[in-house]
């Protein structure tokens, strides 16, 4: 089976992905623009989006916008900003159901890039800026959106070890920004913002589903008119390892269990020769239920609910994290430790070995069963470089060595350790 | 086998009802990598009390045991069935509703083996006094776990604030206490009652020989003998036709208030095409009244007392039965009287016909859309299953909807005296 993209460039810095397939029985599209993750612009990049999705020069109301999409058969639309190393992106997606599905009806998917096209190219303008109204209001939902993030405390803590351990770096900034930049945007800002976004960033199109794809290139391309600019991928500064002691951060909240996290720089990178080898040392580690430290802290301890690592392979960072009773904290930080010494030492048995590829290899096939996935492993590939089909992945992660697998563990380097706990004297 | 199709979603699905009562679903996807097996058990939290079919007698079970049995089947003497999944590549993981159980596997690859497995671990149950102490170790954590979780806590409140006693009211996982008097007796009790094959429907969906998945299930089960079972009784208490409480609030660390106002159903005990019908019904008149095009949503989104993240369910149970709409709000008694006034005025009026049209092609490419995606569709048969609601229903159903049924619903499910309302606040 294909399942893969091929390119057609649209202009420099400009490229159209398409894969032709019935497998599916809608036409997904995703628009990717690549910022530089930056102070103050961090935050214009979350916002933009938000503000362009609400209406359009064609629709100029968010109602009428959404009542045209429910014509065309629910055509969902949706953006969002996703981080990559210190690359941010502006992600439009829209899927729109396949004309052989609904009796009667043609060139639905054309109706919905027209839709798209306006949406991102020619949005509502009200003198020399957004329409205030809009604007205003998406700020003030971004704020509580970012203000919000500590709802979910396992996603909280995260954020907050990523950004104590990355401080001074561009890796510090969330995806959705700062609070303090929003005072400082206004309409005219922002449309002064989206231009230079239209003119700078990368830009990258993918469609999947039952279309033809010569024709459709000359279709995006019409209806995604981009003016002329200089557009440089951003890049991102990896480190090695830690320019600084080992810090310990202790966040305490009114919460009833706590979580630890351990942040690790790996300096590794999907253009590494050790990139597989160091997806599967997280899988051995901690990526999976059956791996050690979720074996360990949770199934043999019963420490901790959750007990997972994670990682980052555009910045070349790495995580384990854990949800612990406070007493336990110390404890479980220590096990989860010599877990890790564990897999740099190479103490992985056959069975983890192969059940962590057998399942790294599973995830791999079964992208290719749903169009995000495979639209995000392209995207992975303008960062690598490489072109690599889902099968040729699938033969790199089998290639992987138990040495190997330690070798790359071994890059995990102690950097920040953050813990969030209960308020002193709490119950 | 029965085939059956839909002219629209193209899609083939083939059922067979073995010789032991077990149901056998395939769902025949071309071109996917993606295979999945999912063994469903009509038996959920809200089960606790049954008539005993070996005794005849009334037995009460602690709360928290259907979804303790789900942790706990997963223990085998060699050690956790999910670790031998994943030696075959395969994703494995279940989950407990309130009405229902379900095991899965999703895999590219051996799939015969993890059938096999499937099949197997959920009908051997292997409990000791020992392990059972530990795992109520582990979802103790779980239960402490969603003590912080701000939308966990918010739908728990309003499901003790909308039933006065139907056990919907109770945590699916029990509370800390009530799962400390779970041992392997009463494990072993309710795993051979509720885990007959008669009890029980396997839905599996990928590119695969439907004739080849049925014969290899009647040779797993060959060696299997079942003891003849009558239906289960299920005791439910009477549940009166009003709410419990009118508005529950609780403190968290939370960054703005949430809201989830709901509204009781006022009859249940509907199944099948009945049920299918309300259930599509009301979603098209949330829809048209708050939906993203409304004018109900874009005042109040307008206002700032609505974001992105605002939505709305109705939830079709056979015993119960209810709607919520949900969204953090900086003024959760301002949004909940908007909410109430709304559908007031919306009820007055009546929905407009070209607005119910509308919202009917959304929802037509939305059920192809969730065609897309094997997770989805096996999530939706096994929810539909034991309602007598059959994968194929969904299009035909929504097709036959009328403007008059859908205004007679509005007028008589969004009732302000089976309104209440759950708020999460700040703690400061």
């Amino acid at each position: 089976m294909a399942d893969r993209f091929t390119r057609y460039p649209l202009g420099e810095g400009v490229n159209f992905y398409v894969q032709p397939t019935t497998k599916f029985k809608t036409t997904s599209v995703y628009v990717y623009f690549h910022m530089p993750l930056e102070p103050v612009t961090v935050t214009y990049n979350a916002l933009l989006p938000m503000v362009l999705a609400r209406a359009s020069a064609d629709y100029p109301t968010t109602a009428a916008l959404s009542r045209h999409l429910d014509e065309l058969y629910g055509t969902s639309f949706g953006v969002d900003v996703a981080r990559r190393g210190e690359v941010q992106s502006i992600v439009f997606r829209m899927e729109v159901a396949g004309d052989r599905h609904i009796p009667g009806e043609q060139g639905l998917l054309l109706r919905a890039l027209d839709v798209l096209g306006g949406i991102i190219t020619r949005p509502l303008v009200v003198g020399d800026g957004f329409k205030p109204e809009y604007v205003e209001q998406e700020r003030t939902n971004l704020r509580q959106i970012i203000e919000g993030l500590i709802n979910d405390k396992r996603r909280y803590a995260m954020v907050r070890c990523t950004a104590a351990m990355c401080e001074g770096e561009a890796f510090a900034l969330h995806r959705l920004g700062r609070v303090e930049d929003l005072e400082g945007v206004t309409p005219r800002s922002l449309l002064e913002h989206h231009r230079r976004v239209l003119s700078e960033a990368p830009v990258d199109v993918f469609v999947l589903g039952d279309v033809d794809p010569e024709r459709l290139q000359e279709e995006v391309a019409k209806r995604l008119p981009l003016p002329a600019g200089s557009r440089r991928f951003p890049d991102t500064v990896v480190k090695r390892s830690p320019d600084r002691p080992v810090r310990d951060v202790v966040e305490r909240m009114d919460v009833n269990q706590g979580v630890l996290v351990i942040g690790f720089r790996t300096g590794i990178t999907l253009r590494d020769e050790l990139y597989f080898p160091m997806l599967v040392a997280n899988g051995v580690l901690g990526g999976f239920a059956h791996s050690k430290l979720f074996q360990e802290v949770r199934e043999k301890n019963s420490l901790a609910y959750f007990a997972y690592s994670a990682i980052e392979t555009v910045k070349g960072v790495g995580f384990m994290y854990a949800g612990v009773e406070f007493a336990d904290a110390e404890r479980c930080k220590a096990i989860m430790l010599e877990q890790l010494r564990a897999v740099q030492d190479g103490a992985i048995s056959d069975a983890e070995m192969e059940t962590t590829i057998a399942t790294l290899v599973n995830d791999m096939l079964s992208a290719a069963d749903r169009p995000e996935a495979m639209a995000e492993l392209a995207v992975d590939q303008v960062f690598s470089g490489r072109d690599l089909t889902i099968d040729d992945r699938v033969a790199r992660f089998r290639q992987v060595t138990r040495e190997q697998v330690a070798e790359a563990a071994r890059h995990f380097t102690l950097d920040t350790v953050y813990l969030l706990t209960r308020k002193e004297g709490g119950a | 086998m029965e085939k059956q199709s839909d002219p629209l979603l193209r899609d083939e699905l083939y059922m067979e009802r073995l010789e032991n009562g077990l149901t056998v679903a395939v769902l025949v996807k071309p071109g996917y990598r993606q295979m999945t097996g999912r063994l469903a058990v009509h038996y959920g939290s809200v089960d606790s009390r049954f008539v005993n079919p070996e005794t005849g007698e009334a037995v009460h079970v602690p709360d928290g045991i259907a979804h303790f049995l789900e942790h706990k089947l997963f223990e085998s003497p060699e050690g956790n069935v999910a670790d031998r999944f994943a030696e075959l590549g395969a994703e494995s993981n279940a989950y407990t509703t309130h009405t229902h159980t379900v095991y899965y596997f999703t895999t590219t690859d051996h799939f015969w083996s993890c059938l096999d497995l499937l099949l197997n671990f959920v009908q051997d149950p292997y409990f000791t006094a020992e392990s059972v102490a530990k795992e109520q170790g582990i979802i103790e954590q779980e239960i402490r776990m969603y003590l912080d979780d701000p939308g966990w806590r918010s739908s728990a409140n309003l499901l003790e604030a909308l039933y006065v006693r139907h056990p919907v009211r109770i945590d699916i996982a029990g509370t800390v206490e009530s799962i400390r008097a779970i041992d392997p007796d009463l494990l072993y009790l309710c795993h051979r009652i509720f885990y007959h094959p008669s009890n029980m429907v396997l839905f599996v969906a990928g590119d695969l020989a439907p004739a080849e998945v049925v014969e290899r299930v009647r040779q797993a089960f060959a060696g299997r003998r079942y003891p003849a079972q009558a239906g289960i009784q299920r005791l439910l208490p009477e549940e009166p036709p009003v709410i419990a409480e009118r508005r529950r609030m609780q403190e968290l660390v939370v960054s703005q208030p949430i809201l989830r106002l709901g509204f009781k159903e006022k009859e249940v005990g509907l199944t099948g095409r009945a049920l299918l019908e309300r259930d599509l019904t009301t979603s098209l008149i949330l829809d048209v009244v708050v939906g993203r095009g409304s004018a109900l949503y874009t005042r109040l989104y307008e206002a700032g007392l609505i974001d992105q993240r605002f939505g709305f369910e109705h939830v079709p149970e056979v015993t119960f039965g209810h709607t919520y709409l949900t969204g953090p709000t900086p003024d959760p008694a301002e949004l909940e009287a908007r909410l109430l006034a709304g559908f007031h005025q919306a009820q007055e009026q009546g929905l407009a016909a070209d607005d119910f049209e509308r919202a009917r092609r959304k929802l037509i490419g939305r059920v192809i859309n969730l065609m897309n995606d094997l997770d989805s569709v096996a999530f939706l048969f096994a929810d539909g299953f034991f309602k007598e609601i059959r994968l194929f229903d969904l299009l035909p159903t929504l097709d036959s909807l009328t403007l008059e049924a859908a205004n007679e619903r509005l007028r008589n499910h969004f009732d302000p005296n089976l309104a209440a309302a759950s708020v999460i606040y700040p703690r400061r």
